[in-house]
């Protein structure tokens, strides 16, 4: 990173802060300081070979062994992070765990061991975090920004694929495709690892071609991949560029390397390129991985970035510091919630109409409410898609789009969040929450409290919005007692919007204790 | 461009063993040479005597046992064990000879200045009378004498160790028969014994007292012959040692068991009876050429006794001291001045003491959260160590990686490190197979809210007295890059992390080859008819088949190779169409060159790296080493000049001939000695530095100024 010792810098006061990331080869570690005006500098990685995803992909559970492996490891790095006495920690754990039926009582023995709160991240926060590392690593490189890029993660047990234009994600996609998936699904025979190609390449082009139904790989200009064995690859063929985190690298040399590697045994490969065995293991199926897709976007070069989920963590740790949101992702969240309301033929003019109210009510309430940025994007998704579940049945549809967005992939949240907009989004009209809801009742009290205030304001818009409240800019707002007067001007009769409110304003009165009255201005 | 040449043929490298011996040859030089005061001379007589004891016993040794395995490997000269063992005999015996020779030299020209060293067939009656007495007063009561014939089994005669060896006539039940008996000499006696005399000072040697008192331990016997003998036998350790893992690695286990501790030579005082020197060697099992005949003293290690008299001391080189760093000069204090820019210190020329300075001060620094660092051969009474523990105390978490296979001092290390331990420091005992030969220091502290990271890297070990003897060059920064990795390097060394991306060290074996090869590789890249490359490297030997090759490369590519080779090069230059680019020196004087330096032109992109590891198999294949780039561009630039000097040498430098021999660099118009305008131009900068501020005070500890 930076390598100045400026005296300016001198006067920049910090914050250390640490991500930890348990994935299904490694347990790793960054630790950071991050500055008052937003830079990250970072202090030490820590990176330790635990073979988690071998036995939640073998057999759908943690060993004990490797969970002790893993608390041992975390305790070590317990040790760094008290010598720098780290103020923010963020811990994330991806697939290996999330598919283990015994995830909980492994988060349990984390935190009673380490006290670390770990949290266990879904495909599309992974996707998150890693586009936006990958984005602030390209940020001087205009043909990446530019034009329709691909970045691509081959991990342990799932391969991300993002799709990025002009700097925005346009989608994202979560394939079971990891080295480690790979390699306990063909390989586990000794005998078989010099022939890893014939194995793997047919089920890896299976899958692909099973994806390519929702995501298209045909326009894509540039090829970003990212993850440690492209990144050793990178080292070995690559050439470094400008920026000391990107590789640029021949398609013809990768192919070679690739075709030279799945020839050899685990051993050989580690012998060869001096890899410890666990690398070695994980590289040939993960650089298959990368092959089949540089073939199917026909590509002759592809970038390598350093960065990875960790740096994304980081990110996100910074912006907590400095408290400023990243609005490129607001816009890759908004954007997959568009697409999402697309697919269920959502009326566009009356999402968006509702979308921009109730973040004008939110931004009104702000003192009211004391949510943050984030609470914020929710409500703007659950506008965006509360009425997906028309799609199914208008009656009821409320119900119907619950379930919807339950189930569906958002980009850029996590699976709690995507809960959260869920519930918000059911809350849109007829019953208010009831101790009866089951599924409302087992969220936490503070996030029962978050949905109750966006419900609330998604209600109170919904109702208003009848297709002449256009201009949410131009609203005005008089406290008078307990009476919220909205001034509308431009209209000349707001009886329809008046009794919609009548009937659904009971919500936002509970909550903030305010009748909502509409006023022609 | 000859492209079709062969490189790894044989006749293009020089054999390893007998480059090194070259390399004592040069140390046997300068004890030879008459421009020398006479007791630096012994000084050099000694070092060629200690050197070859570690030589024999650990590659000759290797190479015996390969040898007894019947290995036929050729080494990359094409030699084949038996081969080497032939021309090692053959040069070391020469070397031997000229030594002894010097011996008396310098002991006939010491007797001009009253130093009297007497032969014991040229001992007056008075001085014979005087030592029969202070043989049976002070030496009789600590000998232990062994008939040797009469025990079995065959007592272990210890190595290294001199003994008189009696051959006598024995009264027995069947008449009188011929009986040998050893008589080891004590190892803690001092080894010169004065003879009172009016004028001058007068000495006997300890083994010929004995010898010649020798009759009286054996009461009724009658001594017929007596000598002087000294084992050298296979060093036991030589298969943890990787010093000779590259001769071992084909060798058998069972052959090794068999033949350790075997006496690989057997030096005895010349004009020795021939039936006795015939039974000794087959009583050994002694091939004729692995016995030296010596004129004179055995084991000349002990001359190093007579260059510390007080009387003599205007024939030894007056004191070059340590001089206080010239990029410390005028600075308050050293964590300030590396705020500012890295600071270089190089020694012995400059102290060592800031380093210490730095640790000691860390201990008590309250914004010090912790010190990390390496301890290879370092004493145990060493003021860092004494710190380290202090800092512990203090409630700093303190990191030293005790390297214990350093060898010929584990045992000592043990007790330090574990006084370590007891005071709390987390202390590693290095990485299983793979030894650690980096010297790293890693200081975190917080500043105003921050963390700062500062490094001290060297090319040399943190032991305060071989720093005042080694050539070294340290580097004290706090660039965050280079501190990144050394944080990362010691969470390799603790386990608490692999290997992770390093963006400015290298330090893992192959990388350590990969990434000199590179450089290399880069510079012939680069090189053009009109911009010719440049490598300079300074390494203490060059052994590295792989490396010589890129060189030779190089050369054939246009690059310029200038190399100062201390030891063993077993790269031949000027050699048409494959090394004729290249030119060899090297230098021995009064400090050891012990600095690594390496110097690319790159273009016009200048780099300069700073190492622990030499161009050797064993460094860069089998230990965590570091090669660090010099980053600041004051560091750099002082860089090249020093390895400018170097090769500006005219007066100690020599230069290595195709033939594997070395001849004097012809002086040019100025004699330029490289040590020594270090040694004057850092007391000038010091003089210089004074005269503007003399605020910097170097340390003062006791521990050092012994």
């Amino acid at each position: 990173m930076e390598r100045d010792n400026s005296i300016q810098e001198e006067s920049v006061s910090a914050k250390t802060v640490a991500a930890i990331d348990i994935g299904s080869n490694a347990v790793r570690m960054v630790v950071a300081e991050v500055l008052s005006d937003g830079r990250i500098s970072t202090l030490e990685r820590l990176h330790r070979a635990v073979r988690l995803g071998q036995d939640s992909f073998r057999r759908g559970r943690l060993g004990n062994r490797s969970m002790r492996a893993a608390i041992a490891v975390l305790r070590d790095y317990r040790q760094v992070l008290d010598l720098y006495s780290v103020e923010q920690i963020r811990a994330v754990a991806t697939s290996a765990v999330r598919e283990a039926v015994n995830c909980d009582t492994f988060l349990d023995r984390i935190f009673m061991a380490t006290g670390f709160n770990v949290e266990v991240i879904g495909t599309s926060e992974e996707s998150r975090l890693t586009a936006s590392a990958v984005r602030q690593a390209v940020a001087g490189v205009g043909d990446i920004n530019r034009a329709r890029s691909l970045i691509v993660d081959v991990g342990g047990g799932s391969t991300l694929l993002i799709v990025m234009e002009e700097g925005e994600i346009v989608s994202s996609h979560s394939l079971r495709l990891g080295s480690i998936r790979l390699q306990e699904m063909f390989l586990t025979g000794e005998e078989l690892s010099d022939r890893s190609g014939d194995f793997l390449s047919p089920h890896i082009a299976k899958v692909l071609t099973t994806a390519e139904g929702s995501l298209s790989l045909d326009n894509v200009r540039s090829f970003v991949a990212v993850g440690g064995d492209v990144r050793f690859a990178a080292q070995k063929i690559g050439t470094p560029t400008e920026s000391k985190d990107l590789y640029a690298v021949e398609v013809s040399d990768f192919n070679h390397l690739v075709s030279e590697c799945e020839h050899l045994s685990v051993e050989q490969t580690a012998r060869k390129h001096g890899l410890p065995i666990a690398d070695a293991e994980t590289l040939t199926p993960a650089l298959l991985v990368y092959r089949a897709l540089l073939r199917r976007t026909k590509m002759d070069e592809m970038i390598v970035s350093r960065v990875s989920m960790r740096d994304g963590l980081l990110l996100d740790l910074a912006r907590n510091v400095a408290d400023q949101e990243d609005e490129e992702i607001t816009e890759g969240v908004l954007h997959s919630a568009w697409a999402l309301a697309e697919k269920y033929r959502v009326d566009p003019a009356h999402a968006r109409d509702v979308a921009a109210l109730s973040v004008r009510l939110f931004d009104e309430f702000q003192a009211d409410h004391g949510l943050g940025p984030r609470e914020r994007l929710l409500l703007q998704v659950a506008a965006v898609l509360h009425e997906v579940g028309g799609y199914i049945a208008a009656p009821a549809h409320h119900k119907h789009s619950y379930y919807l967005i339950r189930y569906s992939e958002l980009f850029g949240l996590t699976p709690r969040e995507v809960q959260l907009v869920a519930h918000i989004a059911r809350y849109h009209r007829r019953s208010v929450p009831k101790p009866s809801h089951m599924d409302y009742m087992s969220l936490p009290r503070e996030q029962r409290v978050v949905v109750s205030k966006l419900a609330a304001i998604l209600r109170a818009c919904d109702a208003i919005s009848r297709g002449q409240i256009r201009d949410a800019r131009a609203l005005r707002f008089e406290r008078q007692g307990d009476e919220l007067i909205i001034l509308v001007p431009g209209v000349n009769n707001l009886v329809l919007e008046r009794k919609a409110i009548a009937g659904k304003g009971d919500m936002f009165e509970d909550i903030y204790g305010m009748r909502i009255r509409l006023e022609e201005a | 461009m000859a492209k079709s040449i062969d490189l790894n043929a044989p006749e293009l490298y020089l054999n390893r063993e007998l480059s090194w011996l070259e390399f004592n040859d040069r140390v046997l030089r300068e004890g030879l040479n008459k421009q020398l005061p006479l007791l630096e001379r012994l000084k050099f007589l000694a070092i060629v005597s200690s050197n070859l004891d570690e030589f024999f016993m650990i590659r000759v040794a290797g190479l015996m046992q390969q040898r007894s395995a019947k290995v036929r490997k050729r080494d990359l000269s094409g030699m084949t064990p038996t081969k080497q063992l032939k021309a090692i005999s053959e040069r070391a015996h020469r070397m031997v000879a000229e030594q002894s020779q010097g011996i008396h030299e310098v002991f006939e020209a010491l007797t001009e200045h009253g130093l009297f060293v007497h032969e014991r067939e040229n001992w007056t009656e008075s001085q014979r009378e005087f030592l029969s007495g202070y043989f049976s007063r002070e030496i009789d009561p600590l000998l232990t004498p062994m008939a040797i014939e009469e025990l079995s089994p065959q007592p272990l005669l210890a190595g290294l160790q001199l003994l008189v060896v009696l051959q006598m006539l024995v009264e027995t039940d069947e008449g009188r028969q011929k009986r040998v008996a050893v008589v080891p000499v004590p190892g803690n006696c001092p080894r010169f014994t004065q003879v009172p005399s009016d004028e001058g000072v007068h000495l006997a040697r300890l083994e010929d007292v004995i010898a010649d008192n020798g009759q009286k331990l054996f009461p009724g016997c009658e001594v017929t012959a007596k000598t002087v003998i000294r084992l050298t036998r296979d060093a036991d350790v030589a298969i943890e040692d990787d010093d000779a893992s590259d001769l071992l690695s084909v060798v058998e286990e069972t052959v090794i068991m068999r033949t350790r501790r075997r006496v690989v030579r057997l030096a005895v005082s010349s004009g020795v009876d021939r039936d006795l020197l015939k039974w000794l060697k087959e009583w050994l099992e002694l091939q004729t050429d692995e016995v030296y005949e010596i004129d004179g003293m055995l084991d000349a290690k002990a001359l190093w006794q007579l260059v510390g008299l007080p009387e003599f001391e205007s024939l030894t080189d007056a004191d070059w001291p340590p001089q206080p760093p010239s990029d410390l000069l005028g600075s308050e204090s050293v964590w300030q001045t590396v705020q500012e820019r890295d600071v270089m210190l190089f020694h012995p020329y400059e102290s060592f003491d800031p380093v210490v300075q730095l640790v000691e001060e860390a201990a008590d620094d309250p914004d010090v959260l912790a010190i990390k660092q390496t301890l290879y051969r370092t004493s145990g009474n060493s003021p860092i160590v004494k710190a380290l523990s202090r800092a512990s105390a203090n409630g700093k978490e303190v990191t030293a990686l005790v390297e214990l296979k350093a060898r010929f001092d584990e045992a000592a290390n043990v007790v330090w490190a574990r006084q370590l331990e007891d005071a709390g420091c987390h202390v590693i005992y290095g990485i299983t197979g793979l030894k650690t030969h980096a010297k790293a220091l890693l200081i975190v502290r917080r500043e105003s809210g921050r963390i700062q990271r500062y490094v001290h890297l060297a090319t040399g070990n943190y032991n305060d007295s071989t720093a005042r003897i080694y050539s070294d060059v340290g580097v004290i920064t706090r660039n965050r890059e280079l501190a990144g990795d050394v944080a990362a390097f010691f969470n390799l060394l603790t386990g608490y992390s692999e290997a992770v991306g390093w963006s400015t060290l290298t330090v893992e074996p192959r990388r350590l080859k990969e990434r000199f090869i590179e450089l290399i590789e880069r510079e012939i890249n680069v090189s053009t008819a009109e911009q010719p490359g440049l490598i300079m490297a300074k390494v203490n030997s060059l052994e590295h088949p792989e490396i010589i090759r890129a060189l030779y490369r190089a050369s054939q590519a246009g690059v310029r190779v200038q190399l100062n080779v201390r030891g063993i090069c077993c790269l031949r230059p000027g050699v048409k169409g494959v090394s004729e680019n290249i030119e060899v020196r090297s230098i021995v004087d009064r400090f050891l060159e012990h600095a690594r330096l390496f110097y690319f032109r790159n273009g016009g992109h200048e780099e300069v790296y700073l190492a622990s590891a030499d161009w050797m198999r064993r460094n860069l294949d089998n230990r965590l080493e570091i090669i660090f780039p010099a980053v600041d561009p004051q560091v750099r630039r002082r860089l090249v000049g020093i390895l400018e000097t170097y090769f500006a040498d005219n007066v100690k430098a020599q230069r290595l001939l195709s033939d594997g021999t070395y001849e004097p660099v012809r002086k040019g118009r100025t004699a330029i000695r490289a040590q020594e305008k270090f040694y004057r131009d850092a007391v000038e900068a010091a003089r210089l530095g004074e005269q503007a501020t003399a605020r910097f005070r170097p340390l003062k500890n006791p521990d050092v100024s012994e």
